[in-house]
């Protein structure tokens, strides 16, 4: 901190921002704290420590599924929207076609519609496309996971378009020009120029499917349900020490996801790559 | 990028495949909804073929849905104010910090942003929960000898919306404030600028945009929220996300649903562009 001499705008600045931070990251604190009690109910102050809400999660049958679900749903929305995505990415910044630009906005539409109503227009589409056809469609897995690959596709574009963009295209010409055809020179040439960008793109993509909850509010039911949705409901009408850790996973998931990204593309430009607009 | 004789535009063709899952998974569905939106709720059978107003009509004429309207409204606005008169002061508290100080600082700021929203409002109920973490410690410290209802209040929803668009907010001013050279402000107090007057005149001008991107930013997400308001609003302060989950699972009233959904994007939409446009042309001389 630049220590100018003591002024008061200076020192209130300093405080706000230190409220600021509290403020940020009290709630993620307190969710830790409450994981470990010894205690089967949420009492402050807690009768002691222990890690025993975490082994009582693991036993539960309702949260171990809901995580298998979760971990399923986020793998496969993962691994499509990163091939989609970077196909989509060649198109639009290497194929120049009329429209390409305006194609390139439309692919990140999604993130301008509130995830309810996306959510609720996904659900009624199935609903009636498969009553159409014969077939339920929504509330299958499968309606989950194109659900979430609607949200996680405009992050998978937008970090590969961004690494693209950044690979000199006179290498791929150089293997070309050698003899490489196409799919080889991507594959042995552009595809290791842009590794960090796809890395990050997956592990963006896996974050928002693991977290995503008002979108899957429709599509999911008894039995089949994602740990966001029972955290909410477990938070809602029965909050105690279990559902905090089952919470505190989510926040660890969250951190190693944080650090990782952080090491590829650097703190500072993670978000600028997210929302350059 | 003219100049190559590669096949560039046969490689458009490979949007094609997002192209399709985008047309059947966000351009048909959100079409349906908007179509839906005029049909009429016959209850025992879902809906019927319609071209009426009567959803819009009775959304901005019944009491109750007025009232979830103007509150998200109010708190999405609120939210937007108050993050945006603490971030101000944090992005410049950020500026002239070390390379290793700033980016430790900036990651913390990223961590809430990928943490799900739920799990942060639960953070916040085990905060202010009538035997919550604060009134246990206020109890404690004999400061209060009741404890003080924080949940479904207004106070405690805006503050808990604000912290989750701090990070934009912060963001956002920081990647303006970048841009401004440290001495333009000590320029203009050496010339005799008192320091409000610098900030005013010199500083927020150069700021506003980054302001104005944060501000509308977050007002879309706080009109889009759902487990914040559901969670600490609860059924005292409603907003329409919720409002929507609630008319599909309870009502199954699509036609309703539906409606509420076209006018929630419709005003964030039509707002943030309002925002945007008035803060362009004001000048702020």
């Amino acid at each position: 901190m630049a220590l100018a001499p003591a002024n008061p705008a200076r020192f209130a600045t300093l405080a706000i921002a230190w409220l600021a931070y509290l403020v940020m990251l009290a709630p993620i604190a307190a969710i830790v704290w409450l994981s470990l009690f010894n205690s089967d109910i949420i009492a402050i102050p807690p009768p002691g420590y222990s890690l025993r809400s975490y082994h009582s999660m693991f036993v539960s049958g309702d949260f171990i599924a809901s995580f298998r679900l979760s971990l399923v749903v986020a793998v496969g929305a993962t691994v499509i929207s990163v091939v989609l995505g970077t196909l989509a990415s060649i198109g639009i910044v290497r194929g120049r076609f009329p429209g390409s630009g305006v194609l390139a906005s439309i692919f990140l539409a999604p993130l301008a519609v509130p995830a309810v109503v996306l959510g609720l227009a996904i659900y009624i589409f199935f609903f009636k496309a498969g009553a159409a056809i014969g077939i339920r469609i929504a509330g299958t897995i499968g309606s989950l996971l194109v659900a979430h690959v609607v949200l996680t596709l405009p992050w998978t574009i937008r970090f590969t378009s961004a690494g693209l963009a950044t690979v000199d295209k006179n290498l791929e010409d150089a293997a070309m020009t050698l003899g490489a055809p196409p799919v080889r020179t991507f594959w042995h040439v552009t595809l290791p120029l842009m590794r960090a960008s796809l890395v990050a793109a997956a592990i963006f993509a896996f974050l928002t499917s693991y977290n995503a909850l008002e979108m899957s509010l429709f599509l999911v039911g008894p039995g089949m349900t994602t740990v966001p949705i029972v955290l909410l409901q477990r938070v809602s009408w029965n909050f105690d020490p279990p559902v905090a850790a089952m919470a505190t996973v989510q926040v660890a998931i969250s951190a190693v996801a944080l650090i990782l990204l952080v090491r590829l593309v650097g703190a500072e430009r993670i978000f600028g790559v997210q929302r350059h607009d | 990028m003219g100049d190559d004789a590669r096949p560039g535009r046969q490689l458009g063709w490979l949007a094609a495949p997002t192209c399709i899952v985008l047309l059947f998974s966000f351009v048909f569905p959100l079409a349906l909804i908007a179509r839906y939106s005029v049909n009429e709720f016959v209850p025992g059978q879902l809906m019927r073929e319609a071209l009426t107003p009567a959803n819009y009509v009775r959304f901005f004429t019944d009491a109750l849905f007025q009232r979830v309207f103007v509150t998200t409204l109010v708190v999405s606005l609120a939210s937007g104010f108050v993050a945006v008169l603490v971030g101000i002061p944090t992005a410049f508290a950020l500026r002239g910090l070390s390379a290793r100080w700033r980016s430790a600082l900036i990651t913390l700021l990223l961590f809430p942003l990928l943490v799900v929203t739920v799990v942060r409002a639960a953070g916040w109920v085990a905060l202010l929960n009538e035997r919550g973490a604060v009134n246990s410690f206020l109890l404690a410290l004999h400061v209060i000898s009741e404890p003080i209802r924080f949940l479904r209040t207004a106070p405690a929803l805006i503050v808990a919306m604000a912290s989750s668009l701090l990070p934009y907010i912060v963001i956002s001013i920081d990647s303006v404030l970048q841009a401004v050279p440290r001495h333009l402000e000590e320029a203009a107090m050496v010339l005799g600028a008192p320091p409000r007057a610098a900030f005013r005149y010199v500083i927020l001008p150069l700021i506003l945009p980054g302001i104005v991107t944060g501000f509308v930013l977050s007002f879309i997400l706080s009109m889009d929220a759902y487990a914040t308001p559901l969670l600490i609003g609860g059924s005292a302060i409603r907003m329409m996300s919720p409002m929507i989950y609630v008319q599909v699972s309870e009502l199954q009233n699509w036609p309703f649903a539906s409606a509420i959904s076209i006018v929630l994007i419709v005003t964030s939409v039509t707002l943030s562009a309002l925002i945007t446009v008035a803060a362009a042309q004001r000048k702020w001389r």
